[in-house]
Formats: structure tokens, sequence, C-alpha cells
């Protein structure tokens, strides 16, 4: 498992949800990291972002 | 071939002036007689390579911005023995590239054109070796001017490099089904963003990525896997209203509904038995079993194990929330690559009861009806073709909803349900 693996399941075990990397924007794998971390050490889940235009898919 | 002349020429020789029939030397009938010709002489080749015992295959590869339904119903790839009489035929101004590969030399009969340009000459051994290492550079060369056609959306907006990586990984694929609905439909996809920072998406037969970053992969993603998902998204939207319903991505109206329906009662199976083994578990009270497979959580565990009494002196119970827990278990044991795609599929399957490492997000699922069966159909797309961890779990899981997809694919090669 690598870190990504290992903060998706400490994110879905202290949220019960899974980690919406979906709807999460991001650029470098870095940054992705750090907004899992943040999420986490805050205990505030991560909001996705998706358009309200339901034809459009993720 | 001799009425095709004699019915043009009868044309010309009826007229009562050349004013009033010459259109016809500049028209689509000419350019169809010209193409069929070619397909004629194309077809009596082949019959005879194929008569000498040489594996033939034959592929009719649609060109032009919005294809017609006719061609639509007669592209594909095929082995020459099994090939539809119905893929020779042309209408007036058909433009499909008809391609033949008799494993040693594979032609291209470009429909503007009208010629023959051979592109390729592996030996057999080379042809074996294509998709467990790195094509020679003639075959590189030879995808680049297939990829760069002008009409090819997906090779256009991705560049010759990326599409050639994209193709090398479709050719390696075994799934045959899915692969000719690639190779049919991805000249359509139309590429609108490639600078996406994340919440990359399709909106109808458009994609928008992060080219650079989707090519490399990530800790999360294989190598083109978000290209793969997004172009799925778009050819399930571009066939929208070929399934049984008006309206919809084509995965959503599919014989109404059954992909979703198929979906979630494979979902409900996975929960159901693992409800079963969870209720035998708590008949025998076979604590340790229970906290091993995730239906105790470690926090009650610990607690039990250190003191011999259950917080608050509450021993556990049965309920279907724990069987949610164990499957979420089983989901996050797996690494996102091997996992990620199920973990999706089980979270819209279950409205979000059960998880894993990748998810839409509960109100995803929510806001949009037609979700579950359309990132089904992108989620298979992409482990089909650069995902095989996830694929092997996928066919694992869901064995049912795949067979399904495998069917759409060839619906849609079919031109409807």
């Amino acid at each position: 498992m690598n870190e990504y693996d290992r903060l998706a399941v400490e994110y879905a075990n202290k949220f019960g949800e899974a980690f919406p990397i979906y709807g999460v924007a991001y650029g470098s794998e870095q940054e992705l990291l750090e907004i899992m971390r943040k999420a986490i050490e805050d205990g505030k889940p991560v909001e996705p972002k998706y358009s309200d235009d339901t034809e459009v898919m993720y | 071939m001799s009425t095709r002349i004699e019915g043009i020429v009868d044309r010309l020789t009826d007229a009562e002036t050349f004013d009033s029939i010459s259109w016809i030397l500049g028209s689509g009938v000419v350019t169809n007689y010209a193409e069929s010709i070619i397909d004629d002489h194309l077809k009596a080749n082949l019959d005879f390579q194929s008569k000498a015992g040489l594996a033939v295959t034959v592929e009719r590869v649609m060109t032009g911005k919005d294809p017609c339904l006719f061609c639509e119903k007669r592209a594909g790839k095929f082995s020459y023995s099994d090939a539809p009489d119905g893929l020779w035929d042309r209408h007036v101004r058909c433009h499909c590239y008809i391609t033949y590969d008799n494993g040693s030399v594979r032609q291209v009969l470009g429909g503007k054109d009208k010629k023959w340009e051979v592109i390729s000459e592996e030996t057999i051994g080379e042809r074996k070796r294509v998709g467990m290492e790195k094509p020679t550079a003639k075959v590189l060369e030879a995808r680049k001017i297939v990829g760069l056609d002008p009409q090819n959306k997906l090779a256009q907006g991705i560049g010759a490099e990326h599409y050639e990586n994209m193709q090398t990984m479709v050719d390696a694929s075994e799934n045959e089904t899915v692969k000719r609905m690639w190779n049919t439909n991805a000249h359509r996809v139309d590429v609108a963003s490639t600078t996406e920072k994340g919440r990359e998406h399709a909106f109808r037969g458009s994609i928008y990525i992060d080219l650079e970053k989707n090519a490399k992969g990530s800790m999360h993603y294989m190598p083109y896997e978000t290209i793969f998902h997004e172009s799925g998204h778009a050819i399930d939207a571009i066939y929208a209203g070929l399934g049984d319903m008006p309206a919809g991505h084509f995965s959503y109206s599919y014989k109404r509904g059954l992909f979703r329906d198929t979906i979630v009662e494979e979902a409900n199976t996975i929960v159901n038995n693992k409800a079963k083994e969870i209720k035998s578990l708590f008949a025998k009270e076979d604590w340790a079993a229970l906290h091993e497979i995730g239906a105790i959580s470690d926090f009650d565990w610990n607690i039990y194990e250190n003191t011999g009494n259950w917080l608050f002196g509450d021993v556990p119970k049965y309920s279907k929330a724990k069987a949610y827990a164990a499957v979420s278990k089983d989901l996050k044991s797996m690494s996102a690559h091997q996992g990620g795609d199920v973990s999706d599929i089980m979270e819209g399957a279950t409205n979000a009861r059960a998880q894993g490492t990748m998810g839409h997000g509960a109100t995803y699922w929510k806001q949009r009806k037609e979700a579950l069966p359309t990132e089904a159909f992108a989620e298979f797309t992409s482990a089909t073709f650069s995902n095989p961890e996830s694929l092997e779990t996928i066919k694992k899981w869901f064995p049912k909803s795949y067979k399904m997809y495998e069917e759409m694919c060839e619906a849609i090669l079919n031109g409807g349900v």
C-alpha cells in the first residue's frame, strides 16, 4: 500500500465514507496528499464539488 | 461490377442533354463506385489469402464528424471468415476505411484517397509480441498515419504519442468485444480540455482531462486510466437513446435499466452473503472472528480484550450495518489500483453504506440517477485497457455486470439492443 492508500483507509475509517477523489481539484500528487492529511487532521471531510448539470459525469 | 458501370453509362446516355446529367461525374455516385471497385478487389484478395490458410482479419472503421447509423451497424473488426456480408456495403459518399491484416502485412484503404497504402510490414514473429513489447518504429509510424487522421478527434486532441500509447494498451487487451467497441468509437471522442486540474469529467461526447498527469498515472490511477474512463463516459453518451428508453446514457437505458439493476443485485448479494457469515459467527459468539472480518470495531474489541467486558456492558448483536462494515473492511484491504473501481461501484450501489479507498460521494449518487450504470460503464472500460488488477477485482465482485457490459459493447457495435 502506498501513501494514498494509507491515507484513504484512514480517511474512510475516520469519516465513514470513501475519499471523494473524483470531485477534488488538485494539481500535483503532493497537493492531493496534503488535502487528505489536512482533512484528517482537521476532522472535516472533504466536500466534493460537482457541476449542477447532471449530464456532466466525473 | 459491370452492372454498376452499366448503370452509370445508362444514366449518361439516356439524358437529353449533357448539362442535365454532367453532375453525376462529380458526384458521390462516382466516388462510391470508385471505392466499391477497391472494396471488390480487397474482398477477392482476402478470399484468396483466407483460403490459402492465412489468419486474415478485416476491419471497417467509420470516419466523419457524425457517422451515420448505416455505417455504425457495419463497423467493426472480424476474422475474414466471420465477417458479415454487410461489412462491404457502402452508401453514396461513404468514406469508411476498410483495412485488412493477414498477420504479416496490413493495408489501409483511405476512403478519400481511393488508393492502397501499405503502412507496415511486420514479420509474423514481431506481430506476436505486440502488446508485450514496444512496437517497432514501422508500427509506430503506421499508427501515427492512422491516428492523425483529421477525423480522429481523440488522436487530434491528445496527440500522436499519447494516442499510440493508448492504442498499444488497447491492442494488448484480450477482450476482443470491448476492443472492437473501442476501435470503432474512440475516434469520435472529442477532447475539449487537456488541462483540468482534478475533477476530470465528460460532458456528452467531450472529455476534459489533465493530459500530462493522466498519462503518467499516480498512486491511485494507472497511466491513461482516467482518459479511458472519461472516454468511456463520452462513448456512453454518444450512444444515448440507443437503449430501450428515450433518453439517458446508453448504459442507463440499456434494456430499461437492467445494467443498473444487475449491479445493485450483485452488490446486495455480496452484502447478504457477508450478513449470513456474520450471523453464523454471532450464533457461535466467535468475537475474535467477528473483529477479524470487521463486524466489531477495533475500539470495541480493544476494550473487550483488555477488560473482558463490552463497553457499557452492551454485548454486540447482529445488525445489517455490521455486514456493511465487514464489506467495507474488504474494500479497504485493497489498494486503490486494485479495488478503487469496485469501491466506487459498491458505494454507489449501497447508497454509500459500504466504502473503500475511492468514491464519488453520497451526494453524487443521489443527484445523478444515471450515475451508477454510467460510472460502472466508464470504470469497466478503463479497467479493461489500463488496469488489469482492477479488472480482476471487477470480474470477481461483479461477474454478471461485467458480462452485461460486454453485451452492451456488442449492442453498440450492432447499432442497438
